[in-house]
């Protein structure tokens, strides 16, 4: 099956594209926020994680829904180093993340979340090469894809284990919800493994919301439009939950909507 | 004696096709507790999700009516505003929604207005108080990771706070251990009162010891078999169900 891509080879502009290189030192800890919403259709991003430290980076695309955008993302993680990514894909006619992230030192942990909330004709995709060179390392992808009106969201995600990569421990989850009849998801997993001694998961899943849920919902007094938009704001919700920064993930709780009110 | 506060009246229904139901009769009186108890897959599940209106269930014959008015077309939430109430067997998780969000947005849904926040937090404080539930329960995903008896005592919370007159239990007793059972079971025998009506389905009499019925009805075969008083009960305890089968 070819896999769909939004941006052709032919539509890129030539020469290398503009990179904003962010990273914490060895030891060191940061929190990032980084919000898309201009600055050329084409734009490239840098995040490193020196040795030993934790480099957390929530980037939050929102660009005008008439405009395209394109982003490239590098990312590494040193030996002992969490680097965390948590990419929300809201705005655009069209956006594409390209991540390409590396664990390249024993003890390293890449921990990625990304959503995709699309509405009405957008396109979103994401296309994820997670790769783990040396041993030890860790990964864990995890992505949500909540497709509304006539869009179209697409994952394609890749776990590349090396021939030396020996006790690596990779998983990958898309989970996505179709809610619209001519919403389109597609969902491409993969994992390509060279070495015998390691961990690894994948898995895919697609459906609309869970009748079952809504009459629970719906028990409690919900009308069925409220119970469908419960799940709905459950589903985009989980892939924030794991922002540590309160203040971050309230704001972008609030930008797509499924901000709820603090119990205390 | 007092117009029924709950009938079903001659109930016949489907699943996907499979008649499952077959005639059920039951009048509740304010203020009365009637049990439910009977085999697996006999169809008491399947009467407790007809009550609350699962569009899965298709009532093909009968009647259910609530203070006279009848509930049989309407939808689950129009049930639950007329404060009708089940207390789900398996309550389903759903991810990424907060207990607190999910009893804010009920309550209201329920009681047509919403309350303060003071007011709602200290309302729902004083009843986890009651079922010994820690308030870091409130920011959890509902159901999400529960463990039986947590389930069940949020339903129990769920059935105080929203106070219907007319509860269905389905198998409340059910994944509980000892502890579980008391607490949730004096909650539930606390909220008994005498504008309200509760139908519990059981397979077990160990619930009743706690909730005394005032009536127990053996239901196979989709419908009601055999009724008679608390003692009926304990019987089914002791001789199980082979006998009223077989009748």
């Amino acid at each position: 099956m070819k896999e769909p891509v939004l941006f052709k080879e032919s539509e890129f502009p030539s020469g290398a594209l503009p990179t904003v290189s962010e990273g914490v030192p060895a030891f060191g800890k940061r929190f990032l926020f980084v919000e898309v919403n201009g600055g050329g259709s084409f734009q490239a991003y840098r995040f490193h994680a020196a040795r030993d430290s934790v480099l957390e980076v929530v980037l939050f695309q929102d660009v005008p829904m008439d405009q395209d955008v394109f982003l490239r993302i590098h990312a590494d993680a040193e030996s002992g180093a969490t680097l965390r990514l948590t990419l929300v894909q809201k705005g655009a006619s069209r956006g594409q993340i390209d991540l390409l992230a590396s664990a390249t030192g024993t003890g390293a942990s890449i921990e990625v979340h990304a959503l995709h909330h699309s509405k009405e004709s957008q396109k979103h995709a994401l296309r994820a090469d997670v790769h783990h060179p040396v041993p030890g390392t860790r990964s864990d992808l995890q992505v949500w894809c909540a497709a509304d009106g006539t869009s179209r969201s697409i994952f394609n995600g890749l776990i590349r284990i090396d021939r030396g990569a020996s006790k690596t421990e990779a998983f990958q989850k898309n989970r996505n919800l179709l809610l619209s009849d001519r919403a389109v998801i597609d969902s491409f997993p993969k994992l390509l493994i060279a070495n015998d001694d390691v961990k690894c998961a994948h898995g895919s899943s697609t459906s609309s919301l869970d009748p079952e849920q809504a009459y629970y919902l719906q028990s409690r007094g919900l009308s069925h439009a409220d119970a469908e938009a419960t799940l709905t704001r459950g589903f985009l919700r989980q892939a924030l939950e794991s922002i540590s920064d309160e203040a971050c993930r309230g704001t972008l709780q609030s930008r797509l909507g499924v901000l709820e009110e603090d119990w205390i | 004696m007092s117009a029924p506060l709950f009938q079903i009246e001659n109930l016949h229904v489907a699943v996907e096709g499979k008649k499952v139901l077959n005639g059920v009769n039951l009048t509740i009186h304010r203020g009365e507790v009637h049990a439910i108890m009977g085999r697996n897959g006999t169809g008491k599940t399947t009467l407790a999700y007809t009550l609350m209106g699962h569009p899965k269930y298709e009532v093909l014959q009968g009647r259910i009516l609530l203070d006279g008015e009848d509930l049989t077309a309407l939808k689950p939430e129009e049930r639950a505003r007329k404060r009708l109430f089940l207390a789900f067997q398996y309550p389903v998780a759903i991810p990424g929604v907060t207990v607190a969000s999910f009893l804010r947005a009920s309550l209201k849904a329920v009681r047509g207005s919403e309350l303060e926040p003071s007011k709602f937090r200290a309302l729902i404080k004083e009843e986890l108080s009651h079922l010994g539930i820690s308030e870091k329960f409130m920011t959890r995903a509902l159901n999400e990771g529960f463990s039986g008896g947590e389930k069940k005592r949020l339903e129990t919370l769920q059935l105080r706070l929203l106070q219907p007159k007319m509860a269905v239990l389905d198998e409340t007793d059910s994944g509980l251990d000892i502890d579980a059972l008391r607490v949730v079971s004096e909650n539930l025998q606390s909220y008994r009162g005498s504008g309200r009506g509760m139908l519990v389905i059981t397979h077990y009499q160990r619930m009743l010891n706690y909730i005394k019925p005032d009536f127990v009805h053996v239901f196979g075969s989709g419908r009601i078999l055999q009724s008679g008083g608390a003692e009926l009960a304990l019987k089914l305890e002791e001789q199980g169900y082979e006998w009223v089968e077989g009748a």
